[in-house]
């Protein structure tokens, strides 16, 4: 997993609960590591599990909320840190369906080793869209968060429907979008 | 936990970040280094490669220009020696039908005069001149197709009375080893458009080979039609049962100068150059020949042909001529006695003028159609002898123009041609067809029966060589007239002043006043307009 993704969510620690927790979640997971991340380094995924682990339980918040949580703050810092993925692109649709052909493939330039996950997007009817989630990491519920930061990034009104493929396993997950009258 | 345990890990994590962000960015950087020095190396060998290329392109470029040069040089050199071939041919066709003419003509005077002895020599001379004289001819008409001067001209004809025709004409050579010739040519045959010429040359060849090298056989020309994309074709097919060749020979026969083998020319004549002439022909006319044979069995020679191809060069329109219309009070009232000869070819001129002063009329020769006319108008001579096969504007197209032109209707025109199309041209007009080579005696017996009675006037020679006047002088003494000489025209009108000649012998290019000029002089001088010149008169 990308530095950047550990660095942001150590951020998000900090701002959301304190500094405090950030040190504290990351002494009690034990982190190969040491916690020290850069944004242009590559981590093992197992990490982030240890650190929402412990965050859950310093918090008392469950894991997937704070996964969910994660993803939404993380689509925002994307928004100031990668402007240019945002050009020319006006809606949420365009932007989901622009994540596997043309956000990875850029990602991919600058890291050859990363692995990404897939987002395979259909849009079967005008104002529906279905993503197939697939990665080996089971982070569905940041994908979630993602989708929804997405979403209220373009102010959109969407309705997102989840169901799991891998029996609960997070590792393949079919998101419905179904856009909304406006009221 | 105090507060300053907190930052101090804090900072130790951020230093920890910092230093595995920096030697992250160490490591990218010498990636970086090593990738671009491998992409430096590649440009290197890219411009090295590049180099090597525009090289070499270069070299392809200058040997692509040499070889087109060379090409061009060759091609040049192939125009410039078929050129030269057909020059030479031509020159050469010259002095040939020179020394047949007189060798002709010795055998005539050697029978008179008795000497018997002489004939077979003079005979083997004649013989031998002509088969030189065929060879010439076949190199000239090779030659003529490879540097593509050899024209088509496309008319349309019915096939099978072209076979009858044929079949009539090539018979005694037939008939000559004995051999037996079958025709099997059916009445529903499409009528073809090609050239008749080409075509009638092409199968005379093949019959004349067949009856060559068969003996006591069978030689058979069968024709048929089929039907292929795009038109009908037209399959001419000779056979006969003689001698037969070798595969080995087959793969050789159509190719130039080369005959089954070189005991054949010895033993059965011939140039070696007529099936290739013939395949060349096939080819020109959009088809080809082939043949089958075996040594001991006979050859089978199959001309395959379009029955229309698109005329290259149509001939003049023919327009059907009523009868021929003769009217000797018209020519004779042009008062010339003279026989203009129109043939390209300077050999058969010099025969025909030497057989027309003979007979004693004054001769213009024209080597052109286009020239032919203007002296035919320009001189109303008695009558014009006129070949067929000449380049831009053909024997037809001469006489057609003759006979609708009101100045030159009148005039008789004989034509002498190597083409047999009798009825062709006595539709156009034509009041007598002979076919060559020319059978002197019998022009002249023409001549003699439309000439006048004579007179006492003498004969006018006009001619700036001594020589030829003096040959004329003393043909024409020995044969009973009295003559004058003049060197010019200016001399010649000079004679006129003092008598009235029956009749005058021009030669056209003369110092001081040629030809054309005295002709001029004379029909301006009425005087001279009514000089008792008796017209000799060609009629159907």
């Amino acid at each position: 997993m990308k530095g950047v993704v550990f660095a942001e969510f150590l951020e998000m620690v900090e701002d959301h609960f304190s500094p405090e927790i950030a040190d504290l979640i990351i002494e009690a997971s034990d982190l190969p590591s040491g916690g020290a991340y850069t944004s242009i380094g590559t981590y093992d995924h197992t990490e982030m599990v240890r650190l929402v682990t412990q965050l859950s339980v310093a918090t008392g918040v469950a894991v997937p909320g704070l996964m969910h949580t994660f993803g939404k703050y993380l689509f925002s810092r994307f928004v100031v840190l990668y402007p240019q993925l945002f050009e020319d692109v006006g809606s949420a649709y365009s932007l989901l369906e622009r994540i596997d052909d043309t956000i990875h493939v850029e990602v991919l330039k600058l890291y050859p080793d990363a692995e990404l996950p897939r987002f395979e997007c259909i849009a079967s009817e005008p104002g529906r869209l279905t993503i197939i989630y697939r990665s080996t990491r089971g982070f569905a519920d940041l994908a979630a968060g993602l989708i929804d930061g997405c979403i209220e990034h373009f102010g959109e009104n969407i309705d997102v429907q989840r169901e799991d493929l891998s029996g609960g396993q997070g590792t393949w997950v079919r998101f419905s979008l179904t856009q909304q009258e406006s009221s | 936990m105090s507060e300053n345990d907190l930052l101090k890990r804090m900072l130790e994590r951020e230093k920890q970040a910092r230093k595995s962000a920096e030697a992250l960015m160490e490591q990218k950087s010498r990636e970086l280094y090593e990738v671009n020095q491998g992409l430096r190396q590649l440009a290197e060998e890219l411009t090295e490669a590049r180099n090597i290329a525009s090289q070499a392109n270069a070299e392809l470029s200058k040997a692509i220009e040499e070889a087109q040069r060379a090409s061009a040089n060759a091609e040049e050199a192939s125009r410039a020696k078929s050129a030269f071939l057909a020059n030479m041919s031509h020159e050469l066709r010259t002095p040939m039908n020179a020394i047949i003419g007189y060798c002709e003509m010795l055998i005539e005077e050697v029978e008179d005069a008795g000497h018997q002895a002489y004939l077979p020599d003079l005979q083997k001379i004649h013989t031998a001149g002509k088969h030189l004289l065929s060879l010439i001819n076949d190199i000239l008409d090779l030659s003529k197709i490879e540097a593509g001067k050899m024209d088509l001209y496309v008319e349309e004809f019915d096939v099978h009375a072209i076979i009858e025709e044929i079949k009539n004409t090539i018979q005694p050579l037939i008939a000559k080893n004995a051999n037996l010739l079958i025709v099997d040519c059916p009445m529903t045959l499409p009528r073809m458009q090609s050239d008749l010429t080409r075509l009638r040359q092409t199968l005379f060849n093949l019959l004349s080979n067949a009856s060559k090298f068969a003996k006591e056989g069978q030689i058979t020309l069968v024709v048929t039609t089929e039907y292929v994309e795009g038109g009908d074709w037209l399959n001419f097919r000779v056979a006969d049962n003689g001698i037969g060749m070798s595969p080995e020979q087959i793969d050789k026969v159509f190719e130039a100068f080369t005959q089954a083998d070189n005991s054949t020319t010895r033993k059965y004549g011939g140039t070696g150059l007529g099936l290739t002439i013939t395949k060349k022909f096939c080819q020109m006319l959009g088809g080809d020949i082939s043949v089958n044979s075996a040594l001991g069995k006979g050859s089978t020679f199959t001309i395959r042909l379009p029955s229309r191809i698109a005329a290259s060069k149509p001939m003049a329109a023919r327009e059907p001529s009523s009868t021929v219309k003769s009217n000797k009070d018209h020519v004779a009232d042009s008062g010339i006695n003279t026989v203009l000869i129109i043939d390209d070819d300077i050999a058969v001129q010099e025969v025909l003028r030497e057989t027309f002063e003979k007979a004693g009329f004054s001769v213009a020769c024209a080597a052109s159609g286009e020239e032919g006319l203007r002296l035919a108008k320009q001189l109303r001579p008695a009558a014009i002898t006129l070949d067929i096969l000449m380049p831009h504007m053909d024997g037809w197209g001469v006489l057609i123009r003759l006979k609708n032109d009101p100045i030159t209707l009148d005039i008789p025109v004989v034509l002498v041609t190597i083409m047999d199309d009798k009825n062709l041209g006595y539709s156009l007009g034509a009041a007598e067809y002979m076919i060559k080579p020319v059978d002197r005696q019998r022009l002249v017996a023409l001549v003699r029966k439309h000439q006048y009675g004579t007179t006492d006037c003498p004969i006018l020679v006009v001619d700036d060589d001594a020589g030829n006047r003096d040959m004329m002088s003393r043909t024409l003494i020995s044969a009973g007239y009295s003559v004058i000489e003049a060197e010019h025209g200016q001399a010649a009108l000079t004679v006129l002043e003092q008598c009235n000649p029956r009749l005058i012998i021009l030669d056209l290019m003369m110092p001081v006043m040629d030809g054309f000029q005295f002709m001029t002089k004379l029909r301006e001088q009425e005087k001279w307009r009514t000089l008792p010149h008796p017209s000799p008169h060609f009629s159907p």
